[in-house]
């Protein structure tokens, strides 16, 4: 490492010593369309910071600029430009509109550059995109806005999405990308306020991401916050604010009372026992009607920010408050930020962004809401005497609307703080230090209290009890980044080296109490409670990792560009021996449209923009399971007993080695290839940005199994013995237009295909089920020359007919392949012709939740003072395991389509099963089961007016936008279920995905807002 | 300030800034990433107090109680597959469980798997004990409680290995533990002689050190009789009819048990380690503690809908079984139907319609009235029988009977307790059927049948099928792992 530094210190010094002259330029800058002076534009020597803004009558003043500098003029929505100083200095522009913004400056990791520098896939996500959807999580207004990130949401209040970044390079550790707010690492961003962010860059390459090395494999997104303007400014005071109201986005039916009766009478036919009586249920209760709200959704946002011409600064108060349309869950939270950037002198530039959160959150039972989908119509919610009704006798299921009115205190707490401060040091114009110091810690609890109640001798709490789980995090993340840049002749340099210190701490704490005296939640502490009957719990968690990383870029003469990265990572995570892993990282692009030989399409506004881009990177991932390689203690209380006769109270604590772990585990990496260009065309109308990638994780942990002799508590070790291949293409396609002074508008579409593939396996090493089971099987594999995480079942060519039909069921060397079916049964095809039917030989690969493809198509439109938007989102080719529908224990209701369409009597149906659904085989995970996930949706749609000005200053208003939203207002799909997102809460593995088990609906929420600026 | 600027401008602090960074990185990369994991005690860090010694102990008893040993597979593989139980429950629950009534199940059936997979779970325990206790400091730990922490391990290593081979033959015999590099290589079964003489082997070396009495505070820990009460059943598997009638005899004559007057009420809470126990499996409700509250051995017997699952009721076969005895105490004690009023004084409801039955019945001795404690969940405070004095006469009597020997005496000593008349002449029938109805629903009656030979005569009606069905097969999954070491028992 040593000598890398070395590398880079000798550089810098060396470039330091080309001298230079400088001056002092100025100018006025003008609009092309109307003649009028421009105000607020940026002018800054490419290639450095120097800059400044023009005046309220356009002019600006530049000093200390080189001779041979070339001035970007820059300002949003306006084609920017660059000139060439040649010692001249008095330069006036003219600047004409356009939206081509490659000159806009996007955040790379630990540094700046523009986009026409780029030579990488990058995505950006801007503000006015973000807080146009009306969404708690800012990560859920991504959906269907770029190619390649595939979100799948919840509709549960202060959830987090589930987000994948061109498909899916890991098995057991966490498939999540990385999150950078600012300078941190963080693994989630819920706790931010979509007012609060400045734009989100997504680094979906290896020759992006790689300078983030140590957690880069699954994509990084940058996020920035808002800051006070880079230029003087007045105190400006903007509000941004909505409320609206919530509903379900999909109704689901179940069976009434009446069809449930009738699939009751069929069941107990089949199964020739005696049938229920029903004489006596007269109800007709929709369960789900019972567990279904509609909510509310307000979000107000205020921030006064500005620029002193010394420093700027930004401080801002956010609220959002949302409802669950499952009852019992809402979610409240309060963001503060403070944010301030000081020039101490022409040296010194410090300053600091200080986030503070606080989010206040019900949860709703899970179970519940499971329970919803199960009671049967014909239980009334109340007995005549009020108290409620016990199903029991008719199914062992709880009351659903007794549970969620018994177990609906669970709240969170939460207080997430994220401070950053820094200090930039410019020895020299191009020379610049920077070094960070980042903490960020969080503290939540949750406490779930349940009383005493009896609804049934099963559904009853005996002693009311109390839970409380204090979870907190400190970590740190100390920065140092040197950032060298300078242009000679024709050649423009930047280098950029730096080291990061990660420090991660996490710990939680858990009490429980029985018998506790309940006056409202300001008695629910442990101590009030039974202490003979206190248990707690705890644990923690400790990463550290320590990275060396470096960044060169190289321009020549504007066309040839080239950026390469090196970083080298130390992670705890992995035992010493295996610690340190380097990621190098090079991308390269030609702009060929600054070639002589396209002058002339250049000119007719043919091709106004080409670029070809390669790049190639190596990403390293430490995201894996904790002590994956150190043998631990097991202390877990199913070893500890109470010896003595019956009524013994001295718990004797147990523990025992139990695993086994190997101590070779390391870095899962991923080598990445990625080919593209972009093109703009038509006087940059239409854009064109086309993607090849080719993403392979070398050495993935993969579990090596490990025989049940060998008495371990788990029945696989990890090791790195897998290669995951995710290939695929990213289009994206835009058409801007401005047809006059009054009307212009915008049509996108993006389109991301991939495929994934586990492409080697270690020797020895078998492939596994996982997720859910109905009866102890299990529908997720996850094998060789296949998807992770796929559903493979037995595939079900028809449903027997009648008896004759399963008697002639053989194989071909006569033996009967379902003897025991019954009609109505699903007909499962044998597939060796063996005559029996086996999870190994006989089951299907048919596709994951990972779906083959995920589009997004955006509309927009401005005529005068109103705006139009739309949002259109979906994917195509993933699967879902409609667990909810196949589990059963008994007497369950049924949903309504399967009463519709169910085999009910010979040539009734050849797909739906009989109302016997649990009968013999037919829970059995099959391709009846598993349904097509594919969905489209309408995400956004948004009309705003904007008050005329001349109206608005009346009021001293600088601008005053009225708007209506729709979001989610239609999503099709043909899955039977509430919504086609199986998103789950935490972190789902990628292997136990895709399951409909307790999914927290999706909702469509309709809103009503105000952007307001003095 | 501006003194340090200006050397800033000279460019001379620029290396030196620089250096300082870089060096002070270097410097921190030396342990920064080097510490001890948290929250956690590395393996390498246990077996060294005396605390630890006994947490070791304790965590094999505490094992016993969970959901595949006493729990889901214990039941589906030990009776389920007899002509005592069936599914229970309500129609369209659980279909596929019928496939262990009927022997239709599949070599890769997930309850053999659980079956297989906890023992050696178990086993692994036992082994951690036997081979890391020895060595720890004697300051720490006396020599005398070494012994017997290593008595005890080796006493539930054999109950084990005895509870594998006679479900599944020859097994692979595992020595070494879990963490012992020793443990890695190819695994070969074992033939079931050569397990027995393993098993053997361990109980009389458990024989030698284990204590005759416990202190009341020590219940639920193995004592010397539940050794040989284990030992004698081993040896009756293998028809060793002297050493079985010896041990049995030591038991009857020097162990002090009384069978306990009132059959109902053995399997009630207050007679748990009463004057018949030789062994249970403890298990404890603790009020707010699920961990340890979490035996599912009556959850999954209860009635269903009223206290638990409803599974593995009583066949109307059995309840024939007890009328053709004129055995109205043990029927009453084994079998409750829907509407019964327990002598506990409470009514049985439950379901209406059960699965494969006319009337909805449960197990009686999984049944635990509503007066006990269910804060945690159904019957937590409930120990699993494994071997009561009642089997020890049953066993004495058969090796007798045998022998040429008395074998009346004993019979007639369980027979009495349940108000039937004695037999003066038993004959070996006479002895099956005091052992199915004595111990019906306690989770022998596969093995015994198997054992006696009875099975092909009496399982083949349900589906049996004879020089198959005599052992389980080994789990698929697990010869699949082995990479072909583990060869699959005959006709499977």
């Amino acid at each position: 490492m040593r000598g890398l530094f070395s590398i880079f210190i000798v550089l810098f010094c060396s470039m330091t010593m080309y001298g230079q002259e400088n001056i002092t330029v100025r100018g006025i800058v003008t609009e092309r369309e109307t003649g009028e002076s421009a105000i607020g534009v940026s002018v800054v020597v490419r290639g450095s910071s120097i800059g400044t803004a023009t005046s309220i009558d356009g002019d600006y003043s530049l000093s200390n600029v080189p001779k041979n500098a070339v001035l970007v003029f820059s300002s949003i929505g306006r084609m920017s430009q660059a000139v060439e100083v040649n010692g001249q200095t008095v330069l006036n522009v003219v600047l004409s509109e356009d939206a081509a913004l490659l000159d806009e400056i996007v955040v790379v990791g630990y540094g700046t550059q523009t986009v026409r520098d780029l030579t990488a896939p990058i995505a950006v996500v801007k503000a006015s995109d973000i807080s146009k959807q009306a969404v708690a999580n800012p990560m859920q207004a991504l959906q269907g806005k770029v190619s390649g990130v595939m979100v799948s949401t919840s509709g549960a209040p202060g959830s987090s999405p589930s987000i994948r970044i061109r498909g899916l390079g890991t098995v057991e550790s966490n498939a999540s990308p990385l999150y950078v707010v600012d300078d941190m690492f963080v693994s989630d961003i819920s706790f931010l306020s979509s007012n609060d962010i400045e734009s989100m860059t997504i680094l979906k390459d290896a020759s992006s991401s790689a300078i983030y090395g140590v957690r880069a494999a699954n994509g990084v997104v940058l996020i920035t916050t808002k800051k006070g303007s880079r230029y003087e400014q007045k105190p400006t005071i903007d509000y941004n604010g909505y409320v609206g109201v919530q509903s379900l986005s999909n109704n689901f039916k179940m069976s009434n009372s009446e069809q449930y009766k009738t699939l009751m009478g069929e069941k107990s036919a089949i199964q020739n026992v005696k049938p229920i009586d029903f004489t006596n249920y007269t109800a007709d209760t929709d369960w789900l009607d019972q567990a279904v709200q509609s909510a509310m959704m307000h979000s107000h946002g205020l921030s006064i920010s500005g620029n002193t011409g010394k420093s700027n600064y930004f401080v801002g108060l956010n609220y959002l408050s949302q409802e669950g349309v499952i009852i019992n869950s809402d979610y409240q939270r309060t963001n503060l930020r403070a944010a301030q950037d000081i020039n101490v002198n022409k040296y010194i530039k410090a300053g600091y962004n200080i986030n503070l959160s606080y989010a206040d959150q019900n949860n709703t039972n899970g179970d519940a809401l499971g329970s919803a989908f199960y009671t049967p119509p014909v239980i009334p919610v109340f007995n005549a005497d009020g108290s409620y009704s016990d199903p029991s006798e008719v199914v062992r299921i709880a009351n659903s609307a007794a549970q969620f009115h018994y177990n609906k205190f669970n709240k969170t707490k939460g207080f997430k703080y994220l401070p950053n401060i820094y200090l930039e040091v410019k020895p020299l114009a191009d020379l610049k230090l920077k070094s960070s110091f980042t903490l960020d810690g969080s503290n939540s609890n949750n406490k779930v209290y349940v009383p005493v109640y009896r609804v049934s001798d099963s559904q009853k709490n005996e002693l009311s009890t109390f839970r409380k789980s204090d979870d907190s995090y400190m970590n740190y993340t100390f920065d140092n980044t040197l950032t060298y840049s300078k242009v000679i002749n024709k050649h423009r340099f930047s280098a950029m080296a730096g080291f990061s210190m990660i420090h991660f701490h996490s710990s939680w704490l858990e009490a429980s109490v029985s018998d506790i005296s309940y006056i409202g939640e300001s008695s629910l502490y442990i101590k009030n409670g039974d202490q003979s009957t206190l248990k707690v719990n705890d644990d923690g968690e400790k990463i550290r990792s320590l990275s060396y990383f470096g960044r060169f870029f190289y321009a020549h003469d504007d066309k040839y560009l080239l950026t390469t990265t090196l970083r080298r990572d130390g992670s705890s995570t992995f035992p010493s021996a295996n610690r340190w892993a380097t990621a190098p990282s090079v991308g390269l692009a030609w702009i060929a449209s600054e070639e002589g030989f396209m002058n002339s399409l250049r000119e007719s506004k043919t091709i106004d923009y080409l670029k070809l881009r390669a790049s190639w990177g190596i990403m390293g991932n430490n995201n894996v399971p904790q002590n994956a390689y150190r043998t631990v203690v097991n202390s877990g209380g199913e070893f500890s007993t109470v010896f003595g006769p019956w009524g013994s109270a001295n718990i004797s604590q147990g523990a025992n080695i139990t695993a086994i772990k190997e101590s070779t585990l390391t870095w899962e990496t991923v080598r990445e290839y990625d080919l593209g260009f972009e093109i703009k065309m038509l006087n940059s109308r239409l854009d064109f940005e086309l993607d090849y990638y080719h993403r392979t994780t070398r050495d993935a942990i993969f579990p090596f199994p490990v025989m049940g002799v060998n008495g371990s508590t788990s029945y696989s070790i990890l090791r790195n013995n897998a290669d995951i291949l995710n290939k695929g293409f990213e289009f994206t396609l835009g058409w801007h237009d401005k047809i006059n002074d009054d009307f212009s508008y915008n049509l996108g579409f993006n389109l991301a295909i991939n495929k994934n593939e586990i492409v080697k396996l270690a020797p020895g090493t078998i492939p596994f089920f996982s997720g859910n089971s109905v009866n102890g099987s299990q529908a997720i594999y996850t094998q060789l020359g296949r998807p992770v995480g796929e559903f493979y079942v037995y595939d079900v060519i028809g449903i027997f007919q009648n008896e004759q039909e399963i008697l002639d069921y053989k194989s071909s060397n006569g033996t009967p392949i379902q003897p025991e079916a019954k009609p109505g049964d699903f007909k499962y095809a044998d597939l060796n012709d063996d005559g029996i039917l086996d999870d190994l030989n006989d089951r299907t690969s048919i596709g994951s939740y990972m779906p083959k493809g995920v589009y997004g198509i955006n509309l927009g439109l401005n005529y005068k003072a109103i705006d139009f938007s739309m949002d259109i989102q979906g994917v195509w080719g993933n699967k879902i395991y409609n667990f909810k529908r196949v589990q059963r224990f008994g007497n369950e209701n049924y949903d309504h389509d399967f009463y519709t369409n169910r085999w009910n009597g010979e040539n009734s149906s050849n797909t739906y099963p009989s109302a016997d659904i649990n009968g013999r085989k037919n829970p059995l995970p099959n391709t009846f089961w598993i349904e097509s996930g594919a969905y489209i949706r309408l995400r956004n749609i948004q009309l705003g007016y904007t008050i005329p000005e001349m109206s608005s200053k009346k009021m001293g208003i600088s601008k005053l936008r009225l708007f209506v939203t729709a979001q989610n207002p239609l999503t099709l799909f043909g899955y039977n279920g509430m919504t086609p997102e199986m998103s789950g809460t935490g972190v789902q593995k990628a292997t136990e995905q895709g399951i409909d088990n307790q999914i927290y609906p999706s909702s469509a929420t309709y809103t009503f807002g105000v952007n307001l600026k003095f | 300030m501006k003194k340090i600027l200006n050397k800033i401008l000279n460019g001379a602090l620029n290396k030196t800034l620089i250096a300082l960074l870089f060096s002070s990185s270097l410097f921190y990369s030396c342990d920064f990433l080097d510490f001890e994991p948290e929250g956690s005690v590395p393996q390498e860090e246990f077996f060294s107090t005396k605390e630890q010694a006994a947490q070791a102990m304790t965590s094999m008893y505490g094992y016993l109680r969970g959901w595949n040993i006493t729990g889901f597979s214990y039941l589906f593989i030990s009776e389920l597959t007899s002509d005592n139980i069936i599914k229970g429950s309500s129609p369209g629950d659980g279909d596929w469980a019928k496939s262990y009534t009927r022997f239709t199940f599949a070599k890769s059936e997930g309850q053999i798997n659980d079956y297989w997979t906890s023992r050696y779970t178990a086993i692994n325990l036992s082994n951690q004990v036997i081979h890391n206790i020895p060595t720890m400091s004697t300051a720490e730990v006396p020599q005398e409680l070494k012994d017997r922490y290593v008595a005890e391990a080796k006493f539930l290593r054999a109950f084990h290995y005895f509870y594998l081979t006679r479900a599944f033959g020859g097994v692979v015999i595992m020595e070494t533990s879990v963490s012992d590099p020793a443990s890695v290589g190819a695994k070969y079964r074992k033939t079931q002689e050569e397990c027995y003489d393993f098993i053997e082997k361990d109980l009389l070396e458990a024989i030698a050190v284990l204590p005759a009495n416990l202190p009341s505070a020590e219940l639920g820990r193995a004592n010397v009789w539940a050794a040989k009460g284990i030992l004698a059943k081993v040896y009756l598997y293998q028809e060793k009819w002297a050493e079985s009638k010896a041990l049995t005899d030591d038991i009857i004559n020097n162990g002090g048990f009384i069978l306990y007057p009132n059959f109902y009420d053995i399997f009630r809470h207050e007679q748990e380690f009463c004057s018949e126990s030789l062994f249970e499996v403890l298990a404890t409700e603790v009020i707010g503690n699920s961990a340890i509250s979490n035996s599912s051995f009556c959850d999954i017997q209860g009635v269903r809908g009223q206290y638990g699952w409803g599974w593995m009721v009583p066949s109307d076969n059995l309840a024939t079984a007890f009328d053709a005895e004129g055995d109205v105490v043990r029927k009453k004690a084994t079998i409750i139907y829907r509407g019964d009023i327990t002598p506990d004084g409470d009514t049985i409801k439950g379901v209406e319609v059960m699965d494969e039955v006319a009337i909805p019945r449960y197990s009686a001795k999984a049944y635990v009235a509503p007066k006990y404690s269910s804060v945690q969940g159904y019957g937590q405070d409930y120990n699993v029988r494994i071997l009561r004095f009642a089997e020890i006469l049953l066993m004495n009597a058969e090796a007798a009977l045998y022998l040429g020997t008395d074998a009346a005496t004993p019979l007639n000593m369980v027979r009495a307790r349940v108000n039937l008349a004695p037999k003066s002449n038993p004959t070996i029938t006479d002895i099956y059927t005091e052992r199915r109805l004595e111990l019906a629903c306690e989770q022998d009656r596969f093995f015994d049948l198997v054992r006696t030979k009875q099975a092909a005569t009496l399982l083949t009606p349900q589906g049996f099928k004879v020089d198959k069905n005599e052992l389980f097969p080994i789990p698929e999954n697990e010869i699949r792992k082995s990479g072909g070491t583990l060869i699959q028992n005959p006709g499977w």
